[in-house]
């Protein structure tokens, strides 16, 4: 901590102004110099439609595996040849689906872990129950108004928070960041502009932004006034950052799509310093109850998607990884068995990805419950063995280093004794 | 607060709550009848012609369809290919990969698709059932003379919450707008209440169809075929261990949401046993759109107590009609419909006293929904300088409001509905039966703020495809103040701050200066209409 706030302010030619006439931007700038270390940054990702956990992460050790599923199965790791791939061993046990290729260096390398058989104790088989109980983190529990990352953020306030602490890449604000506290939400940090459909050529677009600005700054609504500023100050950061003029760093190419998108934007905010904590990011196409595919095919697709997706991240990213977790999450999991169309059902457990600097990595985690007739959960899904709750406490306490997780888990009783220990 | 409003002020205030928006010919009728005579003929909605918007509506096929019809004409694309499949044609070996839409019981369809692909989606799935019901709710909002009825089916979808995308739900909530909430927006509270209760698109959301008693015949005799009424459908629609038992669901959120309210005086058992009273209320082939249906088998025909009301042994049906009898009189639900309207119709935080005397006429009356608004709508509170704009606009609201005060005309496609779902709103997208939060923080962040003032520049400037403002029409000469004058008034009444007179006034003289009027430039008037649409005032009501 070499430079303290005070020198900061002294030698910007600021402290003549006083802390409350500081532009927030700077005063942010002064906070971060002095915090030592940097800020803990989370990614939380969300396999919306239910991912198939048993074709992710195989485990091929278990006899009734290939059977249980005759037309999609991942060929064990023995098998494997130039022209028929398969499972990527991990540990003798458990493999890659053969499309999450890039993933395996991060694995060996002690970065990415694997929380298998995970999931909500509620037994719902609807997406629509499972992406909201696992969403606010309360399951059987409807009618909780926020999510869980936003209980995260209102428990942790920050003085003049960045408008980009909280950025979610989807359409509307995902139950997950739901809240009180303000969260960004956008599918493309490039239109967050002020045009209205009209070439910013146009004469007259910018006056009306200025006009906007002035109108907002000194207007008596405080809700509106505060929120336009950091509006403004959200696209002029923007407009610093040159968010549409990108190069990834160390050679990392993104995948096209959705999920590559958006993490290569969260990477741009976070090289940018702009003040992010937490990002959410989707990705979808899991629910394959016709042709999920084995090797090959509509599975087979989307894995290469998210696993080239988290590669580019953590590539593009480096060392500033040190800093960052990639949580990964699906509301359910799918039926152990395939059914009768080549695909599968809605399940129970599944396999959560967990990826980044502060991971103890190169394992996976959890206790397995087996794929026996009499160990399946109601007789045909994987049965869990860990609670989600207690993967997102994990990460909350020991990544983002919660004091106290009660206010995020209600109703649940968090106890350290159930983490995993993928962190710390 | 003992102050009221001046007349002109408060036959703005009385027509931006009960209407989607002060028009100018709302404000001539306000000063010719006042404002008791407007609340008299807006509270007897069936009295006031509505041909010209009923009109329109016509050209929506999918409104006058049935939801057997509907999931008929407009199947997922999932069942549609199954459906090809059964005829032996569309039989690919390797299928091509899926299009980036999700299936449709899938939370998250249409959230993650590109707006192009949600257009394309809209001509033959059932994403144009729910398309065509947002337009007939826009054009409603934007045009109906009928506006305070339009802004009770506002107010009741939001209260019966139903999201769109769980299920068979996105082909019943055509009929639930039509046929449960519409003709009770104005009624009685009790009907309203009850025909929520029976109908398939709640049943459904709530998954009070699949709840069976512990003791029913269903649990306890040899399993028929079909015990539900449907075949082998989809994965969601297949019977198994979990859809034998009680289902609480529904019986927690009638009592939390849409009636006792959270601190409304009930227990966990209580829960327990209104779900006892409701097994059996379930859905006639749901995936053929059938209808309500009690069915014995699933009832738990055993003796129950609610809220300290003993009820059963033998009421099969009659235990759910019961329960809704005694949740409708109950004391905290007249104080939690109360509530909620005062906080709709006045402000976040609502003097006691209003939704005391409102709960009052809430239970003289027996929830007779008129008299409570005329309660409201009467009161000293609503007519206080403390309700003036003590209101954020819902997306929604903004969107209706700008259009009345700007004339404006559109098809309500995509282009307009995704604009309101980039400031927060997607139409029939709340997941959670709470509804959307009637709370300005929640419509109100830096990304929806801007979307707000991308909306006004888009539709001032008329860049909003299918929809149109008359630029001409709106333009009084090209003096500023002239501009500004009429500009003001239709958007505002007139009310303004200086601050916002003053960034207008800036933003004129400067485009003039720039030579507005050539080809490529901003007319003054779209300037002068963005930035008052866009203003913190036009954000309120």
């Amino acid at each position: 901590m070499g430079i303290s706030r005070r020198y900061f302010l002294r030698t910007s030619g600021l402290s003549l102004f006083g802390a409350g006439l500081v532009p927030s931007f700077l005063r942010r700038a002064a906070y971060a110099l002095e915090s030592p270390g940097g800020r803990k940054i989370l990614v939380a990702i969300f396999q919306r439609g239910a991912a198939d956990g048993l074709n992710i992460v195989i485990p091929f050790g278990e006899k009734s595996y290939h059977s249980m599923r005759p037309t999609i199965a991942i060929p064990e790791p023995s098998k494997r040849s130039e022209s028929a791939p398969s499972a990527i061993d991990l540990d003798g046990f458990f493999g890659l689906h053969p499309s999450l290729s890039s993933l395996k260096p991060l694995f060996d390398s002690r970065q990415l872990a694997i929380i298998h058989a995970a999931g909500s104790p509620d037994s719902t088989r609807s997406h629509f129950d499972a992406q909201d109980y696992m969403e606010s983190a309360t399951p059987g529990v409807k009618s909780t108004p926020d999510g869980w990352l936003n209980r995260f953020l209102q428990g942790t306030p920050v003085p003049d928070a960045s408008p980009f602490r909280a950025v979610a890449f989807a359409s509307s604000t995902p139950r997950t960041m739901m809240g009180s506290a303000s969260c960004l939400c956008t599918q493309d940090l490039q239109g967050f502009h002020l045009a209205g459909n009209i070439s910013p050529q146009t004469r007259g677009v910018q006056l009306v932004e200025t006009a906007f600005e002035e109108m907002y700054a000194s207007a008596s609504d405080r809700l509106l006034s505060s929120t336009a500023h950091e509006t403004f100050e959200a696209i002029s950061t923007l407009q610093r950052i040159q968010i549409g003029q990108y190069q990834p760093a160390n050679g990392a190419e993104y995948p096209k799509g959705p999920l590559g998108k958006s993490l290569q934007q969260v990477a741009q905010l976070i090289k940018s310093d702009a003040g992010l904590q937490v990002a959410f990011a989707e990705a979808g196409g899991w629910d394959n109850h016709v042709n999920e595919g084995g090797v090959t095919g509509q599975l087979a697709n989307r894995l290469k998607e998210f696993g080239d997706a988290l590669a580019a991240f953590h590539k593009d990213m480096g060392e500033q990884m040190a800093d960052i977790t990639v949580l990964t999450m699906s509301e359910f999991g799918r039926t152990a068995h395939e059914n009768g169309n080549r695909g599968t059902d809605h399940g129970h457990a599944n396999a959560m990805f967990v990826l980044g600097g502060p991971v103890k990595g190169g394992k996976v985690y959890g206790d397995w419950p087996g794929l026996k007739d009499h160990q399946l959960h109601e007789g045909r899904d994987l049965a869990l063995t860990t609670d989600f709750r207690d993967v997102f406490a994990e990460v909350a306490v020991r990544h983002l280093g919660v004091q106290d997780p009660t206010g995020i888990f209600p109703g649940y009783t968090i106890s350290p004794n159930r983490f995993r220990g993928f962190l710390g | 607060m003992d102050s009221a409003l001046t007349p002109d002020l408060a036959a703005w205030h009385f027509l931006s709550r009960t209407t989607f928006g002060p028009r100018p010919q709302d404000i001539q009728k306000a000063k010719q009848v006042g404002i008791g005579g407007l609340l008299d003929e807006q509270l007897h909605p069936e009295r006031i012609d509505d041909s010209e918007v009923d009109k329109r509506i016509t050209t929506l096929p999918t409104l006058t369809m049935s939801p057997a019809e509907l999931m008929e004409d407009f199947p997922a694309p999932k069942q549609a290919q199954k459906q090809g499949q059964k005829q032996g044609k569309n039989k690919p070996v390797n299928p091509p990969p899926p299009p980036p839409a999700m299936p449709p019981d899938m939370p998250g369809a249409g959230k993650l698709m590109p707006p192009e692909t949600a257009q394309v989606m809209e001509g033959d799935g059932p994403r144009r059932v729910i398309m065509e019901l947002g337009r007939e709710q826009f054009w409603r909002a934007a045009y109906s003379q009928r506006q305070l009825q339009e802004v009770m089916v506002h107010f009741w979808m939001n209260h019966f919450n139903i999201y769109a995308d769980k299920g068979v739900d996105k082909w019943l909530l055509t009929s639930f707008e039509h046929d449960t909430i519409r003709p009770n927006a104005l009624g009685n509270f009790s009907q309203l209440l009850a025909a929520t209760a029976q109908s398939p698109a709640m049943l459904f959301y709530l998954d009070n169809w699949l709840s069976v008693g512990p003791n029913a015949a269903e649990n306890t005799l040899p399993p028929r075929r079909g015990p539900f009424g449907f075949g082998p459908g989809s994965a969601a629609m297949k019977p198994n261990s979990e859809r034998r038992g009680l289902n609480e669901n529904y019986g927690r959120e009638l009592m939390e949401l849409h009636t006792l309210g959270v601190d409304g005086g009930y227990t966990q058992q209580d829960v327990r046993e209104v779900a006892r009273c409701f097994t059996g209320w379930t859905i006639d082939r749901p995936q053929q759109g059938g209808g309500f249906v009690f069915r014995p088998r699933m009832h738990d025909f055993g003796e129950k107590a609610v809220l300290g009301h003993r009820i059963g042994g033998q009421g099969g049906l009659n235990d759910g009609i019961e329960v809704l009898r005694i949740l409708a009189a109950h004391p905290s639900t007249a104080h939690f419909i109360s509530m909620k309207l005062c906080r709709y119709f006045i402000s976040e935080t609502p003097p006691a006293s209003i939704v005391d005397s409102a709960a009052g006429t809430f239970t003289m009356t027996q929830g007779n929904i008129p008299s409570v608004l005329r309660t409201i709508l009467t009161s000293r509170e609503f007519n206080s300088p403390a309700a003036f704009r003590a209101k954020v606009k819902s997306p929604f609201e903004l969107v209706a409001s700008s259009f009345r005060a700007l004339d404006a005309d559109s098809d309500a496609g995509a282009p307009l509905m995704g604009m309101i779902m980039r400031m927060g709103q997607p139409l029939f997208q709340y997941q959670a039966p709470t509804g959307y939060p009637d709370r300005a923080s929640s419509w109100i962040n830096s990304g929806t703020l801007l979307a707000r003032m991308n909306f006004s520049m888009s539709l001032a400037a008329n860049r909003i495809r299918g929809t149109q403002i008359d630029l001409q029409a709106l333009t009084p000469g090209d003096d500023h103040e002239a501009i500004w004058d009429h500009l003001v008034q239709r958007t505002l009444g007139g009310e303004v701050s200086a601050n916002t007179k003053a960034a207008v006034m800036k933003g004129l003289e400067e485009v003039g200066n720039g030579g507005a009027g050539k080809p490529g430039a901003f007319p003054k008037t779209s300037l002068a209409a963005a930035l008052l649409l866009g203003s913190p005032e036009f954000q309120r009501r």
